[in-house]
């Protein structure tokens, strides 16, 4: 094996898994690692390129703080591997470590590069360089647990605050040792037995967020449950889902494609309801496996969300949805053959969607100019006629409001062709609006579809 | 900046009516939504008290 004193680093190309496994050895890529790949890597992959040594930062995290403990001697350089496909695209890379039978390390994988279903998926751009060159992947973190230090608790906990950290100046960066640190624990860490809810929770804390937790049986209506899982998928905020009769977790990342059948049921139906699948970062599988629809885990399997939020979300999503929402919805919608779509969203966003989507001149204006908070709950319900080409009501709510205040936490809704603020209202001549779909898209989206939401 | 005197002119000219029957409304939403305010308090309190419980007890991993 070369090592560090060798002043050449190698670059080499490979067109099938096989001879890459015959080039690392076993001991960097394992069957076990290996048939992972095989079954999950796409046709449009055309050929990968081997890169020795590379120094990966989660990895040698680790191995400084104890894999270089070990007697047996482990390798403290990665081979890293990047993917192409048609015309040279790049598809990202992942890497491999000295660490049987888990050898995938961290990975920044573009769906394109896997078997995965259509949908929605929350990508970030990371950059890779070779040579000199930059090569750029829009990705959601990835790797296996080495069941040493990380177990699928420090993963999914590392793969959503990298995403973070890599999209926003505010979250600093933590590799998986600083994560595993973060943990209190009253016996021997190290092999680690995974993480505590609380525990997860903390390490949030620790990393500049404000997490929650919503277990189901104190949400205890799995309806609502399902919906609070879609909620914070179409706001834009990955999350850790707690699988606690499988003892694992896993982080969530999007969601498939839906697929709308006709509905004329008399009721108003949130849109989760029509989601038969989520896309998860699971340390046992490759990235976007399916939580649902032919996956592993049913979305019933999930019964915690840990969901690290920012600062100026304070409205919590049960207050909206168990005693808002019941409300508005008795109030001014009793033609109830509606889909019902709940997300969060940064009111400059929102402003965007607004000035690029919204016809009526004056009632665009007027929002525009309309003082908003940071965060704004957004409701919007869609007649099962019309999904998902325009939406029929759109109520407005302050994410920063004051708990228990009632309805003056509503900043403004519009009712068909009505627009309503501060008990005032005004008739708008043209109210046509599609549904809001800035939340996905912004995140860097890259397989997103622009059809449905 | 034309765009941006537009709408700046436009905002005004939106007609916004004192309208009772969306003000009744809002105040009946208002009056609900305090009514059970006590028991609203309790009941968030003992699901703070039940989820800390909760995410003490289980190892993911």
């Amino acid at each position: 094996m070369k090592d560090s004193n060798n002043t050449q680093i190698e670059l080499s190309k490979w067109k099938e898994l096989l001879s890459l496994q015959k080039r690392v050895g076993k001991d960097f890529l394992s069957d076990d690692a290996l048939a992972l790949l095989r079954n999950r890597l796409s046709v449009g992959v055309t050929y990968f390129m081997l890169e020795y040594p590379y120094v990966d930062k989660d990895f040698r995290s680790t191995y400084y703080s104890d894999f270089s403990k070990r007697h047996q001697k482990i390798n403290r350089n990665s081979f890293r591997i990047h993917v192409f496909g048609e015309n040279e695209e790049y598809y990202g890379f992942f890497t491999l470590r000295n660490t049987p039978p888990f050898n995938l390390g961290r990975g920044y994988l573009n769906p394109k590069a896997l078997t995965v279903g259509q949908g929605h998926f929350l990508l970030t751009k990371f950059d890779a360089h070779i040579l000199g060159k930059t090569f750029s992947v829009d990705a959601f973190p990835w790797m296996q647990q080495d069941a040493n230090i990380s177990r699928c608790a420090q993963v999914s906990i590392w793969a959503i605050t990298r995403y973070y950290s890599e999209k926003y100046p505010v979250y600093a960066e933590h590799t998986i040792q600083q994560i595993f640190d973060l943990a209190s624990s009253d016996t021997r860490k190290i092999p680690s037995k995974g993480l505590t809810i609380e525990n997860i929770s903390s390490i949030f804390s620790f990393m500049g967020f404000y997490p929650e937790i919503y277990f189901s049986e104190i949400v205890n209506d799995r309806k609502i449950f399902n919906e609070i899982i879609y909620i914070f998928i179409e706001s834009g905020i990955p999350f850790v889902a707690g699988l606690r009769a499988k003892r694992h977790a896993i982080a969530i990342t999007g969601h498939l494609k839906i697929e709308h059948e006709k509905d004329d049921t008399d009721c108003i139906t949130p849109v989760s309801d029509l989601i038969k699948g989520y896309f998860s970062v699971d340390d046992n599988f490759l990235p976007y496996s399916i939580v649902g629809s032919g996956g592993k885990h049913s979305i019933c399997d999930i019964d915690t969300v840990i969901v690290p939020l920012y600062e100026k979300m304070y409205m919590d999503v049960l207050t909206l949805l168990n005693r808002v929402l019941p409300e508005i919805e008795a109030a001014f919608l009793p033609h109830k053959k509606m889909y019902r779509r709940v997300f969060m969203t940064s009111s400059t966003s929102f402003k965007r969607f607004i000035f690029e989507n919204i016809l009526d001149e004056h009632y665009r204006s007027h929002l525009l100019l309309e003082q908003m908070p940071k965060f704004i709950w957004i409701v919007e319900y869609i007649a099962k006629d019309d999904y998902p080409n325009q939406v029929h009501s759109r109520f407005l709510f302050d994410a920063t409001a004051l708990k228990y205040a009632g309805i003056a936490m509503m900043i403004s809704a519009r009712v068909g062709d009505l627009f309503i603020h501060n008990g005032k209202s005004a008739t708008l001549t043209n109210f046509q609006e599609p549904m809001y779909k800035n939340n996905l898209r912004e995140a860097g989206y890259g397989v997103d579809e622009a059809s449905s939401g | 900046m034309e765009w941006m005197k537009q709408v700046l002119d436009n905002g005004r000219k939106l007609e916004m009516k004192e309208d009772k029957s969306i003000k009744t409304k809002l105040d009946s939403i208002d009056m609900k939504l305090k009514e059970n305010l006590q028991e609203d308090i309790e009941q968030d309190r003992l699901r703070e008290q039940k989820t800390l419980e909760l995410s003490r007890q289980y190892f993911l991993g």
